[in-house]
């Protein structure tokens, strides 16, 4: 401990190794990379040079409430041991409700039911969650009793790109909400916003000046994190927003002679090298790995203080303590178990499903060559563009057949086909179409036809697919196909195979959904939320395997063993409700 | 699918089209049908015939549940229709306060018809 402290003292808190002076600090990246931990240390470490300093969390997973000493901050509420800082929980979900009920409650009675559920549906979307958290943090970028009261604002979320061009776009405000007259688009969400838009339009001027906003992009040294921080970086520097620093997370820097920690440390290398390149400009901070929660505040100071020395190097004394307080692990059946029970089933469709990075390819291709294995005929249908599918030894695996679904190919095929019908538009309405074909739920309408057309096999084999529609869009297929039934009836637009798919899905004897998550807090609780938007449309998940864990691995490296053993609470987590849990051990092929 | 060109003098030269027509939506999550399980070329084209409508003079006004539910509210006659008819009922339009077809949009023929042109004065 003495030696960390000296070190302490000789060097630069995370803020300042981040060049991180302005107003407000957005940091985005995927579930599970470490946000929001890495946005609280920034936070503290500005807090604790004396500048009044709010941290805005939205991760419903996380527990910074528990750690900084506060329950559910509602409202801006000073840290106990450091007044510095103040914390406010946003949790998106609730604001999406709330946000929802603005727009549904005023005609709540007035309306028949079955309007009001049209709506509520149509308000369920993950544009809702973000657009609601964005009506949050708009009260935050423009209130000026805030811009007294804080020097600085740091978000351990940032909103998407997709968010911020609809609301650039000047039709969306004047050309449709106003006259609601053009073929608009996934402005739904938006209409409780209408009265807002100057406040708005001072937000996102906020946003896209460097003076006063930088984005951090937090990742991993892992292929995905590492793409999905590039897409975000590109994205938010087209819509202005080019103030941005770069933390990798999680780095390994020597092995012990452990063959876990040396597959880590390759894995990271190989990454950097392939690292995209729009990434490379920019200021990066890279960071060692952790224990999964970092508990206390404690713990938080000493990476805002002194963020790049490990934290585990005192690292036996560490392992012995943790190991005794560790709670134990609950053993989990593999997936050569789970690949048992559906050979004796023999046909049906499984598909994985989960936030991406979590490992759906990964889960799928080691389940269909269990499966292959054991003599089942296996169509995999992966969307993964090069992923491992594509080296397995089909030769010795007569019984398995590869297919790709490419989403970005589907996508194109599908704008195409959209912009087609439109004809003739004027350029804002073409510019108002083309941003709905960027939404997320585009890839899915799209990935979703061509999974209904290898779905539509799946009577005699097992058709294994990593991607799955999600609930919200099964229900709006179910919406319109009630709507193209009755009010378009034989114009033939829907196909066949769509229609044939719905009443499959909710059949559990022939669809079994895996829901893929990470023993880590955030994968967990966007685990939970997604199951219950699949139980929403009427799909009752077969249960979830647990990815990467470093507990079924044998490493003995300090920092990978306290990783493990933080593994326990969450693997907990997912095996309540008795859900059947599966488990694969962490590998260097996520 | 093929698809007719703007009417550019379906109405005689020197007459408009005098009325009000209202449009009732169902809550689409997007009118364009990108969400759809296919593209809904209806609604496109219902979209280009009711502003073509406009620009002949006609006053057009729609609404969609989703964005505007207050104005299905204040409409007494299409809360009535969806009382009766359930929301199948929906898209439905009104010329002159008569309603002109429920359960789809209304095509241009039709809106036509009901919208007799006038001699301009």
């Amino acid at each position: 401990m003495a030696t960390r402290a000296a070190s302490v003292s000789t060097s630069a808190d995370i803020a300042e190794q981040l060049g991180l002076t302005t107003r407000f600090s957005f940091f985005t990246g995927k579930g599970g990379v470490g946000k929001t931990t890495t946005a609280a240390a920034v936070a503290i470490a500005l807090a604790r040079r004396g500048a009044p300093t709010l941290l805005v969390s939205t991760d419903p997973a996380s527990n910074l409430g528990d750690l900084l000493g506060i329950e559910r901050a509602r409202v801006p509420t000073p840290v106990p041991e450091l007044p510095a800082l103040s914390l406010l929980d946003i949790d998106p979900v609730a604001a999406a409700d709330a946000y929802r009920e603005r727009v549904v409650g005023p005609v709540r009675g007035l309306l028949p039911d079955a309007a009001i559920r049209q709506m509520e549906e149509q308000l369920s979307g993950a544009c809702t969650v973000e657009i609601a958290a964005f009506d949050e943090f708009t009260a935050l970028l423009t209130d000026p009793a805030l811009s007294e009261r804080f020097a600085h604002i740091v978000f351990d979320t940032a909103p998407t790109g997709h968010t911020l061009r609809l609301l650039a776009l000047p039709t969306a405000w004047t050309g449709f909400l106003d006259t609601a007259q053009h073929g608009a688009s996934c402005l739904g969400p938006m209409a409780g916003l209408e009265k807002q838009r100057e406040r708005y339009a001072e937000a996102v001027a906020a946003l896209a000046d460097r003076a006063r906003t930088t984005v951090v992009l937090v990742t991993r040294a892992e292929t995905s994190p590492l793409a999905e921080a590039a897409r975000a970086s590109h994205e938010l520097a087209a819509l202005g927003m080019r103030a941005q620093r770069l933390v990798i997370n999680a780095m390994l820097d020597a092995d012990h002679g452990d063959a876990v920690a040396r597959q880590w440390i390759a894995r990271q290398r190989a990454a950097l090298h392939d690292m995209p390149a729009a990434l490379r400009p920019l200021p990066t901070l890279e960071l060692p790995v952790r224990a999964g929660s970092l508990t206390g505040l404690a713990p938080l100071t000493a990476l805002a203080l002194a963020p790049t020395q490990p934290p585990l190097e005192d690292s036996d004394a560490l392992t012995a303590a943790d190991a005794s307080a560790a709670p134990s692990i609950p053993e989990l059946p593999s997936i050569e178990a789970l690949a048992a029970e559906l050979a004796a089933i023999g046909h049906g469709a499984v598909l994985t499903m989960g936030k991406g990075g979590v490992g759906k390819t990964r889960v799928a291709t080691t389940l269909a060559v269990a499966l292959a294995e054991r003599g089942v005929r296996v169509h995999l249908s992966t969307t993964d563009p090069a992923g491992r599918a594509f080296e397995l030894p089909l030769e010795t695996l007569p019984t398995l057949r590869v297919s790709r679904i490419d989403p970005v190919v589907e996508t194109a095929r599908y704008a195409d086909e959209v912009l087609g019908a439109a004809g003739t538009l004027s350029p804002e309405e073409r510019a108002l179409i083309e941003e709905d074909l960027r939404s997320p739920c585009t890839e899915e309408i799209a990935v979703f036809k061509a999974f209904a057309r290898v779905l539509a096999e799946a009577t005699h084999d097992i058709v294994v697919l990593d991607t799955a529609p999600t609930g919200h869009t099964i229900l709006l297929l179910d919406a319109a196909q009630a709507y193209h039934r009755d009010v378009l009836r034989g114009s033939g637009t829907m196909p066949a195979e769509v229609t044939a798919l719905l009443p499959r899905l909710r059949d559990p004897s022939f669809t079994r959904v895996l829901v893929v998550a990470l023993a880590e807090a955030t994968p967990v609780a966007e685990a939970e939320r997604l199951e219950l938007d699949l139980v929403r449309a009427g799909i009752h998940p077969f249960g979830w395997v647990l990815n990467s864990l470093l507990s079924r691995t044998d490493t003995r490296h300090p920092a990978l063993q306290a990783r493990a053993a933080g593994e326990a609470v969450h693997v907990a987590r997912a095996c309540a409700n008795g859900r059947r849990v599966w488990a694969m051990p962490w590998s260097a092929h996520p | 699918m093929t698809r007719r060109a703007l009417p550019q003098f379906d109405i005689a030269p020197g007459h408009t089209l005098d009325g009000e027509v209202v449009v009732f939506d169902p809550a689409m999550c997007c009118e364009t049908g990108v969400c759809g399980p296919s593209v809904d070329e209806s609604l496109l084209t219902a979209a280009r015939d009711l502003r073509w409508l406009t620009a002949q003079g006609a006053t057009v006004t729609r609404h969609n549940l989703g964005q505007e539910p207050t104005a299905f509210v204040h409409y007494e006659p299409v809360r009535t229709l969806l009382a009766e008819r359930g929301m199948d009922a929906l898209p439905a339009t009104w010329v002159n306060g008569r309603l002109l077809v429920s359960g789809r949009h209304a095509t241009r023929d039709e809106l036509l018809a009901a919208l007799a042109p006038t001699a301009t004065a």
